[in-house]
């Protein structure tokens, strides 16, 4: 993955989706394996499946923590902020890390810990060429946007990348 | 006594950038509101502004962080703003409560209407969002008030907006009874039993006040301003009669155009939903956009999808920062919100708000003013009423796109000449020692200079249409650096072509190069860059620091003249070389045989940007060199590659082109290899001497 690429951050809310009907997936036909026995098919969707759908994705192709002064503060907020894989049950990607990110994201700020940064994903006009801008407050009051609209939703986890 | 002038949003940006400039760098403000008659010419403190930057800090400098949403905004908490509320309204009396808890919800909706907080949705209705397929939204007074929608302009401008004539009517008739209680309040006397119904009366203004203005703001503002276009619904018969008109039959008393028979009107609204998905397609979505749980739940009783608005709590923004920019919550792109835009949101909504630096030095701006008059034009042109104070008066900087300022460049054209043109002059003089770069698109320029050309003269709108600019400090830009190279004078909102733009317009016509630069040497900024470059010595860059932000567009205007062309990051580089085509055949074959690593070809990005770092030469001069080298058969030249090679796109250079009888800036890729030879591929390239 490029260093370009690392910086960009993509987040996800996803909410516990019931599917309309039953959904199924048929098993593929092995004719070249002698054992082969058709199986009936397996069932996705039902109670026990934990199908999720994305309700609100945010792409944001600037890197998030540029400005934040001390390394240590960073790698804490980074590894919050990128530990939240959709491989990992979904127990474990609640909303509450986003709600201790934005805790930890206001300290830094209320410490003036956090400068502000170049923006990296330029237009090409000239007119758009823009100055600089605080990153990490940026980002602290879209996830704060976030939380207020979806803290209250059962079920809904989150996702980063 | 204070003077008032009628100013636009470009008139005060300088005003309030020379407020946040300091000698010792950016200076904090505070914003102050004032509400007439009501806080008794006491003002409330709603944030402290401060700018944000690292680099260098000047009123130029200020004035584009301002309008580019570079700014923090620091709001106190609730507790302290409501202490101040109350002290204002009547030294802590604990009845003000609840108009305390309405000013603190009215100040949310601002910023929620100004763009610095996005509204509270549901989960589901930002789920549909963005929406996939064709969609009206209907909005009620509650959708307005709180800012959500202004959320659906900005965020999805295909999305069509209706507002029910009742909306309007319940916005005019809260307008109304401000008014009356305003005048009420000032016909009362100062006796004791006065002072109770004028505290009650007072409270009420203030929340009609807050109510009524800040929604008259946005319906105009939508109207006017934002591309959407806001559709009134039918009527459906005569609804406004029985919601509001005063009737006199004795058996009904209780109605009366100053008390909305809410249940009524917010039928009235949902009818105006279901009319109009009634008359849609089935695939066309119809929202109803509420903050009224009533109402909600009533239109998904009847199948007319809300979108509902969640009220905003205390702790959602007292206490809080904000910042102007912020991210677009469906693109992820920044999205930038000036401060003069909140400016006019608080002013129109309070009447009266003070930029506050120190006691000598603040800024106020008011809705309306007394002594004059209201005109249409005042809410067409966006003006409010500005007295700067005496500090930021005498800065001396006052904008050049002022009123003052125009006013200052002479009198009215007669018989439609230019007047004489001694604005630049006078401009010139008024600068300070230090040159000052501009920064704009030099492809919007050129278009600009043409169409001066064409046409002797603009006025302000159409060279605004020009540019396709809504940055106040943008087109400035482009007028400081024409006004000061006397190429145009402006004259009442009028700009006029000068000889000098005449010659300039041919020079581009006819891509001569030469005559461009020397023209271009009129403007101090651009001679100064001049200056630098021709300071530096070949091979070495060109040092950017001082150029805050403009570097591009110097860039371009070094590269076009050939007086300057860049090398991928590493940055510009001076190019004053034109050797003969003898000497260039000489430096072309020692470049190359300098890259050459035994497969007798190289990269011709390669070759040209090591003529510009070893020996300044332009790829544009290099180009016609090696044109004219192989004409004379000094020597042979061969390319190679047909799929073009689109690494390293950094690696360009910006050049005059004339595309469809129209001058343009191109910008080449240098190693693309659609650059060298036209027409063929030439992603590769071999030299060799003639004579060998």
């Amino acid at each position: 993955m490029s260093a370009e690429l690392e910086s960009h951050l993509e987040l996800s809310i996803w909410r516990e989706y019931v599917p309309k009907f039953r959904l199924a997936s048929s098993p593929l036909e092995d004719f070249d394996n002698p054992d082969f026995e058709i199986q009936p098919n397996v069932l996705v969707g039902d109670n026990n499946s934990n199908l999720s759908k994305a309700i609100y994705t945010i792409t944001i192709r600037e890197d998030v923590l540029a400005g934040i002064v001390n390394e240590d503060h960073r790698k804490e907020l980074k590894d919050l902020l990128f530990g939240l894989k959709i491989s990992d049950p979904p127990f474990s990607r609640s909303l509450q890390t986003l709600k201790e990110l934005v805790l930890k994201a206001n300290k830094i700020l209320e410490s003036n810990e956090s400068a502000v940064s170049h923006i990296s994903n330029q237009p090409d006009s000239i007119e758009e060429n823009p100055v600089e801008f605080n990153a990490l407050l940026a980002l602290k009051l879209h996830l704060d946007w976030i939380l207020r609209c979806f803290a209250d939703c059962p079920k809904v986890t989150v996702t980063t990348r | 006594m204070k003077s008032f002038n009628l100013m636009s949003k470009a008139d005060v940006l300088n005003h309030v950038a020379n407020l946040f400039t300091s000698e010792a760098g950016f200076s904090k403000c505070k914003i102050k509101v004032c509400v007439e008659h009501v806080f008794q010419e006491k003002t409330l403190t709603v944030g402290e502004i401060s700018l944000q930057t690292s680099e260098e800090r000047d009123t130029g400098i200020a004035a584009s962080l301002i309008s580019h949403g570079a700014f923090e905004w620091k709001v106190p908490t609730d507790a302290e703003i409501s202490k101040e509320i109350n002290n204002l309204l009547s030294a802590g009396n604990n009845k003000n409560d609840g108009t305390t808890r309405e000013v603190l919800r009215n100040l949310t909706k601002i910023a929620a209407r100004s763009g610095l907080l996005n509204p509270t949705f549901d989960p589901q209705d930002i789920e549909d969002m963005p929406f996939a397929g064709s969609t009206t939204i209907v909005a009620d007074t509650s959708g307005i008030l709180s800012g959500a929608l202004d959320f659906i302009v900005r965020h999805f401008p295909a999305v069509r907006i209706k507002v029910p004539a009742i909306v309007h009517m319940e916005i005019v008739n809260m307008r109304d009874r401000f008014r009356t209680f305003r005048k009420r309040l000032m016909s009362m006397g100062e006796s004791q039993d006065a002072k109770k119904s004028r505290n009650r009366i007072r409270n009420r203004l203030l929340l009609d006040r807050l109510k009524a203005e800040g929604g008259a703001r946005v319906l105009l503002r939508l109207e006017l301003q934002a591309p959407t276009e806001v559709e009134r619904t039918y009527l459906l018969g005569d609804p406004l009669r029985s919601a509001f008109e005063h009737d006199r039959h004795s058996d009904i008393r209780d109605l009366d155009i100053r008390k909305p028979q809410r249940e009524y009107a917010d039928r009235l609204i949902l009818e105006s939903a279901r009319h109009h998905q009634a008359q849609s397609g089935p695939k066309h979505a119809v929202r109803l956009l509420t903050g009224d749980q009533l109402l909600a739940s009533m239109a998904l009783a009847e199948g007319v999808l809300p979108i509902f608005i969640r009220d905003f709590q205390n702790e959602d923004f007292f206490g809080q920062r904000f910042a102007g920019q912020m991210f677009d919550p469906f693109t992820g792109n920044l999205r930038r919100t000036s401060l003069l835009a909140i400016l006019w949101e608080l002013t129109f909504t309070f009447g009266e708000v003070r930029v506050y630096r120190s006691n000598n030095n603040y800024i106020t701006l008011r809705a309306i003013n007394p002594n004059h008059p209201w005109s249409t034009y005042h809410v067409v042109d966006d003006l409010l009423w500005c007295c700067p104070s005496t500090s930021a008066n005498s800065s001396g900087s006052t904008a050049i796109g002022s009123t003052e300022a125009r006013r200052r460049v002479g009198a009215a054209p007669k018989d439609g000449h230019a007047p004489e043109a001694t604005a630049p002059a006078d401009l010139a003089r008024s600068q300070p020692t230090r040159v000052g770069f501009q920064k704009f698109d030099v492809n919007r320029l050129i278009e600009l200079i043409l169409s001066l050309d064409d046409n002797q003269y603009l006025a302000l709108p159409k060279v605004v249409d020009i540019l396709r600019t809504r940055s106040i400090s943008s087109y400035q830009e482009y007028e400081r650096f024409l006004r000061l190279a006397d190429f145009v004078s402006v004259v009442n909102d009028k700009w006029y072509s000068t000889d000098k733009l005449e010659e300039l317009s041919a020079a581009l016509r006819n891509e001569r190069v030469w005559e461009l630069r020397e023209l271009l040497l009129s403007s101090p900024s651009f001679k100064h860059f001049k200056e630098i470059v021709d300071a530096g010595s070949v091979g070495t860059a060109i040092p950017t620091a001082n150029f805050h932000g403009t570097t591009r567009t110097y860039k371009v205007l070094g590269e076009i003249t050939h007086i300057a062309a860049s090398v991928g990051k590493k940055g510009l580089f001076p190019t004053p070389t034109t050797p003969d085509v003898h000497s260039f055949a000489k430096i072309a074959l020692e470049r190359f045989s300098e890259l050459n690593d035994g497969a007798d070809l190289v990269l011709t990005g390669q070759w040209l940007e090591s003529l510009i770092q070893v020996n300044g030469i332009h790829p544009e001069i290099a180009r016609l060199c090696l044109d004219a080298a192989s004409l004379n058969e000094v020597l042979y030249r061969s390319t190679e590659g047909s799929t073009a090679h689109l690494r390293n796109p950094n690696h360009n250079v910006h050049v005059l082109r004339i595309e469809d009888g129209q001058p343009m800036v191109k910008k080449i890729f240098l190693y693309r290899g659609d650059y060298l030879v036209k027409g063929k591929g030439s992603v590769s390239l071999r030299i060799r001497d003639a004579e060998s």
